[in-house]
């Protein structure tokens, strides 16, 4: 159980806050104007902001980034529940399937491929 | 009902728990991927129905789908931009963006589908959330479009250990993955390691904001016309 003292408890604490507060607030203010489903993208684009703003004033804690790595490293699970419904619409589409999966393939990796070289090739 | 949201909630954890040890050992498979057959699997054997399970699940996992936005944040504004050639960011930047509406609008227009699948083809390459918002406003169905989208994350995230062997370069890998398959590419750039998850953040997030603002506004100018 050695593994529970290793946790950095007071930074995993104040990145959820922060990270929830500020969704929650998003979300309540754009209900305030009839558009919560701008919410999320509120929430991003003000903590963006915030976070600029302190970093201009003084250097961002690496525990709050080193904290949100490790979130991010596991956000693939708050996908799961619509990739699964993804996967059997899918199945549900019957004789279009190879149309439409073509579409999908053809015009995802592709352009993988190609903004990859650019990137490489500019950055 | 509680205990519904927490049944679904500890299937959807038991499934990613068993997927990511076997991501381990098949590193090439994306633990979404990986995820997804097991849910459906164990959806199978228990009996129970996808749609009551994501009716039971929706409102919880929309809050974390929106945490995981809202995070996207930190590593945004952790970056260092003063070493990036910020010309050739804004060109690459405004080419996919482009790209990815005209690309899968144009293959869905050449092989003669709908009007509406059409449209629904135009977020392709946008993060849920914001795609949905876009779909509103340009009256796209929205189940198709989140179909697309996922979907193209998941291809994405699938092929991409495949597609991007030859690069060699972590940022350019997290930029196309962030920039080509959003949120679900942005989580496999998360496993390749921080610096491609960050770069996938930031192209995801610039992509999503970008095509939120051009597109709604020059389809909506074109139907005017």
């Amino acid at each position: 159980m050695d593994w529970i003292k290793t946790i950095d408890w007071p930074a995993w604490i104040g990145t959820l806050a922060l990270i929830i507060c500020f969704r929650e607030g998003a979300v309540w203010l754009m209900t305030q104007f009839n558009h919560p489903e701008l919410g999320n993208l509120v929430g991003l684009i003000s903590l963006l902001i915030s976070l600029s703003i302190w970093r201009n004033v003084h250097k961002l804690p690496a525990r709050l980034v080193d904290t949100n790595n490790k979130i991010m490293k596991e956000s693939a699970f708050a996908f799961l529940p619509i990739s699964a419904g993804s996967l059997i619409m899918l199945v549900h589409m019957g004789k279009e399937i190879p149309v439409f999966l073509g579409v999908m393939v053809i015009s995802t990796l592709i352009p993988l491929w190609v903004y990859a070289k650019m990137a490489k090739r500019w950055l | 009902m509680m205990l519904a949201v927490l049944y679904g909630f500890i299937l959807t954890l038991f499934a990613y728990l068993i997927a990511k040890p076997l991501n381990k050992r098949l590193p090439q498979v994306p633990v979404i991927v990986i995820g997804m057959f097991f849910i459906i699997g164990l959806l199978f054997v228990f009996g129970i129905p996808y749609e009551s399970y994501m009716t039971q699940v929706n409102p919880l996992f929309n809050h974390l789908l929106g945490y995981v936005t809202v995070a996207l944040a930190i590593p945004l504004a952790a970056m260092r931009y003063d070493d990036l050639p910020l010309k050739a960011i804004v060109g690459i930047l405004v080419f996919a963006s482009i790209s990815a509406v005209a690309l899968p609008m144009g293959l869905a227009y050449l092989l003669h589908m709908s009007d509406a699948s059409i449209m629904a083809f135009a977020t392709r390459a946008v993060t849920t959330p914001i795609a949905i918002n876009i779909a509103t406003l340009l009256h796209a169905p929205l189940t198709l479009v989140i179909l697309i989208v996922i979907l193209s994350g998941v291809i994405g995230a699938a092929f991409s250990p495949f597609i991007l062997r030859h690069i060699n370069d972590e940022r350019a890998s997290g930029l196309a993955l962030g920039l080509a398959a959003h949120a679900i590419g942005t989580a496999q750039a998360w496993q390749r390691g921080s610096v491609a998850g960050r770069y996938a953040a930031f192209g995801m997030a610039i992509n999503a904001v970008f095509t939120a603002i051009w597109l709604p506004t020059f389809i909506l100018y074109l139907q005017k016309m």
